[in-house]
């Protein structure tokens, strides 16, 4: 299935501002909400998770140009990523562990900023070398 | 260390590891270069009479697809260069040979297949075209030269 490739673009950098917030604030129920985000979008697809929801009704229909299309596949493994550094974060809270907590969520943040701002996705980055190292597959 | 000192960090952190894969990633280098003979690979695929280009994509990399592309237009009329896709994953121990690391990774091959250098990342502009064109120069010195 092909999506409009600016849709995971546009939400890495919501992402990104609410992994800001979740830091500065030390929100765990700010970052329950996104590690959500993630389980929904690594399920049914980013353009199904409320931030696609987002670009697809507010964003898209006030872009002027048509966006190039994109595989699903890349950017829903990447909010599989996602989900599980904010996973591991929860489980930080869930254990009295700050610094498991700020420490996942800072990798995560580090990854919706390359995503965000140098399209770069961290997360199909790391796919190649996992195979390789035979963690996955 | 309190939590603005934290983020500044991994902004900071963040953006030099971007810059440098922006200024980079996408340009022609020969590291492995000479190392490699595509008759060596156990493919069975047949080498272009001027170049052979492989691409080595995986099922999650979202750039491939437009490299392929890009690569695809530049040699339509040119039927001496072959150009294969290759998935990594399911070539690893192809990939592991060669050095592959992330998807894309663009590899150039003499037409005597002697890897000539590689792209990794989305080629900037014109570094497939002169790329083609130093080996399709190096080709023409070794014909003339026999």
């Amino acid at each position: 299935m092909q999506i409009d490739a600016r849709g995971p673009r546009f939400g890495a950098a919501i992402t990104l501002v609410v992994l800001l917030l979740v830091i500065y604030f030390d929100s765990a129920p700010l970052l329950a909400f996104q590690t959500l985000v993630w389980g929904i979008g690594a399920i049914a697809g980013p353009h199904r998770s409320p931030y696609g929801f987002i670009f697809k009704t507010l964003v898209k229909p006030r872009l002027k140009k048509t966006g190039e299309l994109e595989n699903v596949k890349p950017p829903q493994f990447s909010m599989l990523v996602g989900f599980i550094f904010g996973a591991v974060g929860l489980v930080g809270v869930a254990i009295g562990s700050p610094t498991v907590f700020l420490i996942a969520t800072s990798f995560a943040l580090a990854a919706a900023f390359l995503n965000a701002v140098f399209n770069f996705c961290l997360g199909c980055e790391m796919y190649l070398l996992l195979v390789k190292a035979r963690l996955v597959r | 260390m309190n939590h603005w000192e934290l983020i500044t960090g991994v902004i900071s952190v963040s953006t030099i590891f971007g810059l440098f894969l922006h200024f980079t990633r996408g340009k022609m280098t020969s590291k492995y270069s000479k190392e490699v003979l595509f008759k060596e690979l156990g493919l069975v695929l047949t080498l272009g009479k001027k170049a052979t280009i492989l691409q080595f994509k995986t099922e999650f990399c979202s750039v491939c697809p437009g490299v392929k592309r890009q690569i695809n237009e530049l040699i339509k009329h040119d039927t001496d260069i072959a150009f294969y896709e290759i998935d990594a994953v399911e070539k690893i121990e192809l990939a592991k040979k060669l050095h592959v690391k992330s998807s894309p990774t663009i590899l150039f091959f003499t037409e005597d297949g002697l890897e000539e250098g590689r792209i990794i990342g989305v080629p900037k502009k014109n570094e497939v075209k002169n790329t083609l064109e130093k080996i399709t120069t190096i080709t023409m010195e070794k014909t003339n030269a026999n």
